[in-house]
């Protein structure tokens, strides 16, 4: 393997692995993650909780397995939402141009000017809390970023000698569109696709941690530390647990992101030996 | 067979400028059927621009270009109509090829596009042909652009224009990436399809030379206009305009250079 494979792989063995342990989180978790014990509050670890029991006596263990499902789905969806909006919207503005390109364009800067953060705020708190309206402020807050890297990648791949070729050829706009320019720009939209998902997993526990995402009792990343925020001081694991997860699944995802950028770059260069 | 009447086209000079660059200024010239014509000029003189407007690919600011008696910057559906009567090769061959397709479906394209054949049979017989035309291996078929030469990707471009079935191939500078040796296979090939096919050239270059061995007319371009025209031998034994003056006299001095250069190499 390549030296700078080795934190890929590493990335990848992690990814992998909490997603298999979340989808095998019925299977696999020793307890259900929502039985209140109140004989056991703040157990210690030991061998029957290996992370010990919260304040309301929930095996940390379970909760944590269970903990990234509905965020990881979440991330998916609207990042996968995202995309073909970003896909859709960039293309037309890249491609077409002229006023249509500057009505595109209009569109996401007004909707970049608004932290995202503060949209997704403002979204939840209108909308009925649950999974889908969470999806749609996912949806409306990260489409922007799509359609305007892909816009900039087909104003790139446009002037390319193979476009001019394929149009001074006379092929349709539809075959010009869809099989010269978006399988070039392909590698790019899903180097951003898999940061994107890091950075709404992130926005999903961020908005849980407020109260605004995910409600309890649900066992999710966000709400347990939103909740272990009262006890940080005498049981710090509560916090850190759940928060260490978040860390390696982000982590884990922008590094693949990571490498598949330098392959991407790599592939744009012909035969040269690094 | 094609026929460019008075074409002129401007750009603007930058994105908040009220002025405009011309890039061709009032051209005008008409290539009968099966001749070679030339386009000679420096680089930024709008040779390519020019091209562009002959493909179809930009319109002319005004002025009129008739392809095949049919004025193609009138209509879009004549356009359209003519879309496959003219076609180019690009200076850079190498990079005419979507880099993300193999080169027989590079090759495909162009009958899938106009279904031009109406079964796999058909299109297989027809890539056949042209392959035999411009001398394509079939083992080139399987690889990507990045992997086969600046020569074989030319060829492959020409195969890929000529399943059009075109009248007309505006050649824009379609050798000078390419290594000498390389550069005389290409023009002798395109000799041979021009006496076989009964093709139309319009040569862009900025190579006396093979100017002088290739157009049976030739052009002057400087600055956006046409500054003399005639056969090229006439043109280069007795250069009227100062501008063509300079081109022969700077080959001439290039030329004997290099003699002298290889003289004192022996």
């Amino acid at each position: 393997m390549k030296k700078q494979s080795i934190p890929a792989a590493v990335a990848a063995v992690v990814f992998v692995l909490i997603i298999v342990i979340s989808l095998l989180a019925p299977l696999l978790a020793p307890y259900d993650p929502e039985t209140l014990d109140m004989y056991h509050q703040f157990a210690p670890a030991s061998a029957e909780h290996l992370l010990g029991t919260d304040n309301l006596g929930r095996d940390i263990l379970s909760r944590v397995m269970y903990g990234g499902r509905e965020s990881m789905v979440l991330a998916f969806l609207a990042t996968t939402a995202s995309l073909i909006v970003g896909l859709l919207l960039g293309m037309l503005a890249g491609y077409v141009g002229g006023v249509t390109d500057l009505i595109i364009t209009a569109l996401t800067n007004i909707f970049q000017g608004i932290p995202g953060i503060v949209m997704l705020i403002a979204l939840t708190s209108v909308l009925k809390p649950g999974m889908h309206s969470l999806l749609l402020a996912l949806t409306l807050t990260s489409w922007v970023g799509f359609s305007r890297i892909i816009r900039g990648e087909v104003l790139r791949v446009k002037q390319e000698y193979y476009v001019e070729s394929a149009r001074s050829m006379g092929f349709s706009h539809f075959r010009i569109l869809f099989r010269h320019i978006l399988p070039n720009i392909f590698e790019s939209s899903m180097v951003w696709f898999t940061n994107r998902i890091g950075s709404s997993v992130l926005s999903v526990a961020s908005l849980s941690y407020l109260g605004l995402g995910l409600q309890p009792p649900t066992p999710d990343w966000g709400i347990m530390i939103k909740e272990a925020r009262s006890y940080f001081l005498t049981c710090p694991a509560l916090a850190i647990t759940p928060g260490l997860c978040i860390v390696l699944f982000v982590l884990s995802i922008h590094t693949i992101g990571d490498w598949l950028r330098d392959r991407a770059d790599v592939m744009q260069e012909p035969d040269v030996p690094i | 067979m094609l026929r460019v009447v008075h074409v002129s086209k401007t750009f603007a000079a930058g994105p908040f400028s009220q002025k405009r660059i011309s890039a061709v200024n009032d051209v005008s010239f008409h290539v009968p059927a099966k001749t070679s014509f030339g386009i000679l000029g420096n680089s930024g003189c709008g040779k390519t621009t020019l091209a562009r407007m002959m493909l179809g690919l930009i319109r002319p600011d005004s002025g009129h270009i008739l392809v095949d008696g049919e004025d193609i910057t009138a209509r879009r559906s004549q356009l359209q109509r003519q879309r496959r009567t003219i076609q180019l090769l690009f200076q850079h061959p190498e990079s005419a090829l979507d880099p993300h397709l193999r080169i027989q479906d590079s090759l495909l394209e162009p009958l899938l596009a106009h279904r031009l054949a109406p079964d796999s049979e058909t299109r297989q017989r027809k890539l056949e042909q042209v392959m035999a035309l411009t001398r394509i291996s079939t083992g080139l078929l399987g690889r990507y652009p990045h992997q086969i030469s600046g020569g074989e990707a030319q060829r492959i471009c020409i195969a890929r224009v000529l399943l059009l079935e075109p009248k007309i191939l505006v050649l824009d500078e379609p050798t000078s990436m390419l290594d000498v040796s390389v550069q005389a296979e290409i023009f002798a090939l395109l000799r041979s399809l021009q006496s076989s096919l009964g093709l139309t050239y319009v040569l862009i270059s900025h190579d006396l030379e093979i100017m002088r061995r290739f157009t049976d007319h030739l052009a002057v371009m400087q600055n956006g206009r046409f500054v003399e025209q005639g056969p090229p031998d006439f043109l280069f034994d007795c250069p009227r305009h100062p501008f063509t003056k300079e081109l022969v006299e700077n080959e001439r001095f290039f030329s004997i250079a290099s003699h002298r250069d290889a003289s004192a190499a022996l």
